[in-house]
């Protein structure tokens, strides 16, 4: 069957208008393709094409389970632009995927479920910031232990990592206020930074660090 | 309304210019074969085997649909195959339950489905019948056997009575492949079943037995078809099982789609 007959079948079923339906295919992309059998569809156009199902009707809330399971990069791209664009367009999308990275890409507010209990409401940025590091290096890598005991200063934990020194960050301290604090301090004790950057930690390693803290409590 | 959406929802994926052909085609050639192998290997009643049509019948009204009926009979694995793959491959490829996120109720949807992929079966059955007479028209002559009487009213109302009887035979195999498919979820095991059943099981055990052409469903449901042979179910009483075998599918079915998940 076609992906046009696909469509027409299930808005026939859920009684919703069939008017929509080359909109729809031109929305994900599908639209030189609608009248091909739908066993020619790579993986990533069967998926856009669930996507357009799902859109007949024009629904206010679209639920999308795994939506790039199984794709290729370049499918999985698509499907994240495809995200994009629909959610622009005024309707709420709810994405469930164990896939962090895609939803640090396409989501604006996470709901953060571990065995069966939510441990997360908010946007990707509220999760704690665990994992998130100032990251200072002395030009003179004798200069390292001085450095770090200027760091030391500010009672966060600090980690030396060859010649990077690491000031953890934790979810009340402003980065940029710190680091120039700490480049003045720096400057002051006569040592010359190579490097100084903010490290952002990825949804993941803050998806762990908030599920660990809940097994520890 | 739901069984209604459902049957036209099933109905625009079957109505396809690419199936119509294969079913065609399929149709076609199983129907001249088959019809021309039962008129050829016909012989008269006193030597006729349990397989075989008898010439007397042949030659007398309706004869010619007769053929083609007796042939269709043959096709009752075929049936059973086209319609537990079609239930079994809802669950295994998930299309199923992209139709409950559409439409909800799991009965009425089945429903509508089911009878949609009958009246594609009523369809080509009609056509099978059309084709199988002008096949037994043309072979009869060859092998002596008059067709005075295939033509005519009465003979009309024979082949309107064989159509009936072939619409039951698909309808009865399209609801017991169907309650398999629905239990085991799974095409290739629904199908495993179905032969072992209809194989080995009524055809060795049941063979010669009165109780098991009385009861098991497969020979109930082809003594519709074939009511001439000696040991068939007379049509009253194998339609009277048959519902019962229906409703008791129909209750299994309710019980497993409310029960349990949709899925494979």
């Amino acid at each position: 069957m076609s992906g046009v007959d696909n469509l027409r079948s299930l808005a026939v079923l859920g009684r919703r208008s069939q008017q929509d339906i080359p909109d729809l295919l031109e929305l994900v992309g599908l639209a030189g393709r609608g009248h091909d059998r739908v066993g020619s569809y790579s993986m990533g156009m069967k998926q856009r094409l669930g996507i357009a199902a799902a859109l007949l009707g024009d629904p206010e809330l679209i639920i999308l389970d795994e939506p790039t399971n199984g794709l290729d990069p370049v499918g999985m791209q698509d499907v994240r632009r495809l995200i994009g664009e629909i959610a622009n367009g005024g309707r709420t999308i709810l994405v469930s995927s164990h896939l962090l990275s895609e939803l640090e890409q396409v989501a604006d507010w996470l709901i953060v479920i571990d065995q069966g209990g939510l441990v997360h409401l908010g946007t990707p940025e509220s999760l704690a910031a665990a994992g998130e590091a100032l990251v200072l290096r002395a030009a003179d890598p004798a200069h390292t232990p001085m450095l770090r005991t200027i760091v030391d200063a500010t009672q966060l934990r600090v980690d030396v990592d060859g010649g990077d020194v690491l000031v953890m960050l934790d979810g009340d301290v402003d980065p940029g206020a710190l680091a120039a604090e700490t480049n003045r301090r720096a400057h002051s004790a006569g040592i010359v930074l190579s490097e100084l950057h903010y490290r952002r930690a990825d949804l993941e390693a803050r998806y762990l660090n908030l599920v660990s803290q809940g097994a520890s409590s | 309304m739901s069984i209604l959406n459902a049957f036209r929802s099933e109905w625009i994926l079957l109505n396809r210019k690419r199936l119509w052909l294969v079913l065609g085609a399929i149709t076609t050639l199983y129907t001249v074969v088959a019809t021309a192998l039962a008129i050829s290997t016909a012989e008269p009643r006193r030597q006729q085997s349990d397989d075989g049509l008898a010439l007397e019948a042949l030659v007398g009204v309706g004869g010619a649909t007769m053929a083609v009926i007796f042939s269709i009979a043959f096709a009752f694995l075929l049936v059973f195959v086209m319609f537990a793959a079609s239930t079994g491959n809802e669950f295994t490829r998930g299309t199923l339950r992209t139709a409950l996120t559409f439409q909800s109720h799991r009965l009425p949807l089945l429903a509508g489905k089911l009878a949609a992929r009958v009246l594609v079966a009523a369809i080509v059955m009609a056509g099978a019948l059309v084709i199988g007479s002008i096949t037994a028209a043309i072979v009869a002559p060859a092998q002596d056997i008059s067709t005075g009487g295939w033509f005519g009213l009465s003979a009309l109302g024979e082949a309107v009575e064989d159509y009936l009887r072939a619409i039951v035979f698909v309808g009865g195999f399209a609801v017991i492949g169907t309650t398999v498919a629905v239990l085991l979820r799974s095409t290739p095991i629904a199908l495993g079943v179905g032969l072992l059943w209809f194989g080995p099981i009524e055809n060795v055990i049941g063979q010669g037995q009165d109780w098991a052409e009385r009861w098991f469903p497969g020979m109930v449901i082809r003594s519709i078809v074939r009511p001439e042979t000696p040991d068939a179910v007379a049509t009253p009483a194998a339609l009277a099982t048959l519902g019962a075998y229906t409703a008791i599918c129909a209750a299994v079915i309710a019980i497993v789609m409310s029960r349990r998940d949709a899925t494979a």
